[in-house]
């Protein structure tokens, strides 16, 4: 179990490059899908089924939106910032992550092994059936103990559908004249 | 073995990375993309338990499931991230109309 979920992060970080790299950026929005399905069977190896199906379904729609917005601009990237800028900030991105991974991730609880916190999540998994009458304590979370973060989770995406229908609305020819569109 | 955590440390830097030196609007979505991915990850990977089941509970089994509750807050992230994903495409879709590039240094009235 251990070497496959390696070998998932592995696949994971070489799509996550593939996708800073290409320049074709149709094929950037593929290898993101493919980073993202990888993401997915991660999850599921995690014992997250839930998840993993989520993430599958958002994985395909998040790529039929790219490739929509895609076909409705242009497939090229324009040029990234110049040799010596992408170096600098290379280094300076290469020496956080070297930061972190010395000094915090030694911090942290040992993989595989969390505490969990009494009051929330151990309480949950003693009482989760007895309060809610749901077998999976995924849905009985989502839906009963925190049931008003779902209710704004509906608020986040209701709003960004409102957001989306006023910044692609049809604009009337008066104001695609003007200047102040935008 | 903390490999997990280590492992969600470099998708976020190839994001932060990919925001940082990409001018194309297109790449600097897909870089917050993959920091969303990373910190999903970690957050899983943090309630991870070796030999857990599955937070499902059938009759009276006595196996260690994994932790609930970062399950139930991560899926409510992938869902709020898609949102904004989608909102921030269609930003760059309008933008392109306006500019005829996806280039930020040609967009020139977004400059501070």
């Amino acid at each position: 179990m251990e070497i496959l979920m390696g070998f998932f992060f592995i696949l994971v970080i070489v799509s996550a490059v593939a996708v800073a790299e290409l320049r074709d950026l149709l094929a950037a929005a593929l290898a993101l899908g493919a980073c993202g399905f990888f993401v997915g069977i991660l999850f599921f190896l995690m014992m997250a089924p839930d998840l993993a199906i989520v993430q599958l379904i958002v994985e395909i729609m998040m790529v039929v939106v790219l490739v929509i917005a895609l076909a409705r601009t242009h497939r090229k990237s324009s040029e990234p910032e110049s040799a010596k800028t992408t170096l600098a900030l290379g280094v300076i991105v290469a020496c956080v992550f070297i930061l972190f991974s010395v000094a915090v991730v030694p911090l942290m609880t040992e993989f595989g092994s969390p505490q969990y916190n009494p009051e929330v999540s151990q309480r949950y998994i003693d009482e989760g059936v007895e309060n809610t009458g749901s077998q999976n304590l995924v849905t009985a979370v989502l839906l009963d103990y925190r049931a008003y973060d779902t209710l704004g989770e509906i608020v986040v995406l209701f709003a960004s559908v409102l957001g989306m229908s006023l910044v692609l609305r049809k604009v009337s020819k008066r104001m695609a004249e003007g200047k102040e569109c935008l | 073995m903390n490999f997990p955590y280590l492992a969600a440390l470099a998708l976020f830097s190839v994001g932060l990375y990919c925001i940082l030196v990409k001018r194309d609007l297109f790449k600097i979505i897909y870089g917050i993309c993959l920091m969303g991915y990373s910190i999903n990850l970690l957050l899983i990977s943090l309630g991870y338990v070796w030999g857990g089941t599955v937070p499902i509970i059938s009759g009276s089994s006595t196996a260690v499931p994994v932790d609930p509750l970062l399950q139930a807050m991560v899926i409510t992230a992938i869902v709020i991230e898609f949102a904004a994903v989608a909102l921030m495409v269609s930003v760059a879709i309008r933008l392109f109309e306006q500019y005829r590039s996806t280039d930020v240094k040609k967009i020139r009235r977004l400059r501070g």
